[in-house]
């Protein structure tokens, strides 16, 4: 049993973190602009993320520390203080897109902007950790998210040519007549969507909130590659269907509005009442992981007391901490940005961001005064090294390739 | 004094949130137009075989 609900912590964390309002946005532009030239990206952003996610959960399990603990430990309080900043500021960033996803779901069913609903999502969000447990909020995310699979039935149904989507799974190719830069962004863009920092760090302090030890070392190994396998299905059907639809007519999907109309074309209003529950669930999820994830970093940065299992008079600081992330949140979707066009960006500083968090996280994972006889084995730095690789490359170009298409 | 600031940080919130939700309250119904007008798009006959 005990099993079972360490798994669900790798699957919540794949639906309400692999998939979220970044994948619902941009796997939509990229399936209705590229049709299934873009899909290479999933597979790349999937084991990347299995593996830095394996090496987070084994730090936390070796250690029985925190990832953002060890990383403290390891580089010094001035050192650590860079990747605390720049995942700080794309946590938050997060936190507005995922409290937006959940409104603009809202406003579809109201017709009211979803504007009007944001305070609501993030009191929410705010009323769930205040009085919810880690494992009720991790269950009740994973199962109400499980509904976007809504995409994967739609996938079916719509009948591609499965050859096709199987040859760009593996074969990266740019569409002939399309701007290289643009198509260049897009890619980085996706990559920054399935690789989140929020992800990391979420699943690092979420195996020390359910007290993994030694003996979850499998677990951990399953729960990373099921959980993202997993939401890597859902994100290739996203693209799939955008292209099956939008690209097909020529259309663009240049809304949150519009992201339903490949489900809605396949199954009506029952298509309808699942894009409306599985987008609210996934950002929802996410705005969870999301809040915590900013609330952990910093708590652990600083040495206070954090955990979503602590009652919020045991842990004040923490407490007071995701309350203001959440307001800094809602204040700047108060301003009325275009929650697309910070998906985007979102997306775009997350990938820039990625050495920031993956490149500490290898150092401790080769320590073995942290790691004992669970420290970075060949395969696992062969693997890890390719991904930094990647993921410098990443860093590099994606300024350039935002400027060069025009912020695409 | 520190009240005296966050009555005047929630008050222009406040008045930054309504604005922002008033203007862009007028951007749902065209939204909504451009949405139908694409389901009616993806449910017509797929125009050529995409290569």
């Amino acid at each position: 049993m005990g099993r079972l609900t360490s798994l669900s912590l790798g699957i919540v964390t794949a639906v309400g973190g692999f998939v979220d309002m970044g994948e619902l946005v941009t796997c939509s532009q990229a399936g209705a602009q590229y049709r299934f030239a873009l899909l290479w990206t999933v597979v790349v952003g999937t084991l990347g993320i299995i593996v830095f996610a394996d090496m987070a959960g084994r730090v936390a399990i070796a250690s029985g520390r925190s990832i953002f603990d060890v990383i403290r430990d390891r580089l010094g309080f001035r050192l650590a203080l860079v990747p605390l900043v720049i995942s700080t500021l794309v946590n938050v960033l997060t936190i507005v897109i995922e409290i937006c996803g959940m409104a603009l779901a809202i406003d579809i069913l109201t017709g009211l902007s979803y504007l009007w609903w944001v305070p609501a999502t993030a009191g929410l969000v705010a009323v769930v950790l205040w009085f919810a447990s880690f494992k009720f909020v991790e269950n009740v995310a994973s199962l109400l998210g499980l509904v976007i699979l809504v995409f994967v039935a739609a996938a079916v149904k719509l009948s591609p040519p499965w050859g096709d989507v199987a040859s760009n799974l593996v074969l990266p190719a740019i569409p002939a007549g399309q701007d290289v830069f643009a198509y260049g962004f897009a890619a980085v863009s996706l990559l920054g969507a399935f690789l989140t920092p929020y992800e990391i760090y979420f699943y690092s302090s979420g195996a020390i909130e359910e007290k993994w030890t030694g003996k979850d070392i499998i677990t951990n190994r399953v729960t990373t590659f099921v959980g993202f396998t997993f939401g890597s299905i859902i994100v290739v059907a996203m693209m799939v269907v955008a292209a099956q639809t939008f690209f097909v007519h020529g259309l663009q999907s240049q809304s949150f509005a519009s992201i339903r109309v490949p489900v809605v074309s396949a199954f009506g209003e029952l298509g309808l009442a699942g894009f409306l529950i599985g987008a609210f669930a996934v950002t929802g999820g996410a705005a969870f992981e999301a809040t915590l994830s900013t609330t952990y970093t910093l708590c652990q940065y600083f040495g206070w007391d954090w955990g979503q299992e602590h009652n919020p008079k045991d842990a004040p600081v923490f407490t007071f901490w995701y309350i203001v992330a959440l307001a800094i949140a809602v204040l700047i979707a108060f301003t009325g940005i275009d929650p697309i066009k910070l998906t985007i960006y979102t997306t775009a500083l997350a990938a820039f961001s990625l050495p920031f968090t993956f490149v500490p996280l290898f150092i401790v994972a080769n320590d073995e005064e942290y790691m004992g006889d669970m420290k970075n084995g060949l395969l696992a730095n062969l693997s890890s090294g390719f991904f930094l690789a990647v993921l410098c490359v990443v860093t590099v170009v994606t300024i350039p390739l935002f400027i060069l298409s025009g912020g695409a | 004094m520190g009240r005296a600031i966050s009555v005047v940080v929630a008050v222009l919130s406040l008045g930054v949130w309504i604005l922002s939700a008033s203007r862009n309250q007028q951007g749902v119904a065209n939204e909504q137009t451009t949405v139908q007008a694409q389901l009616t798009a993806v449910s017509q006959p797929t125009p050529t075989a995409t290569p």
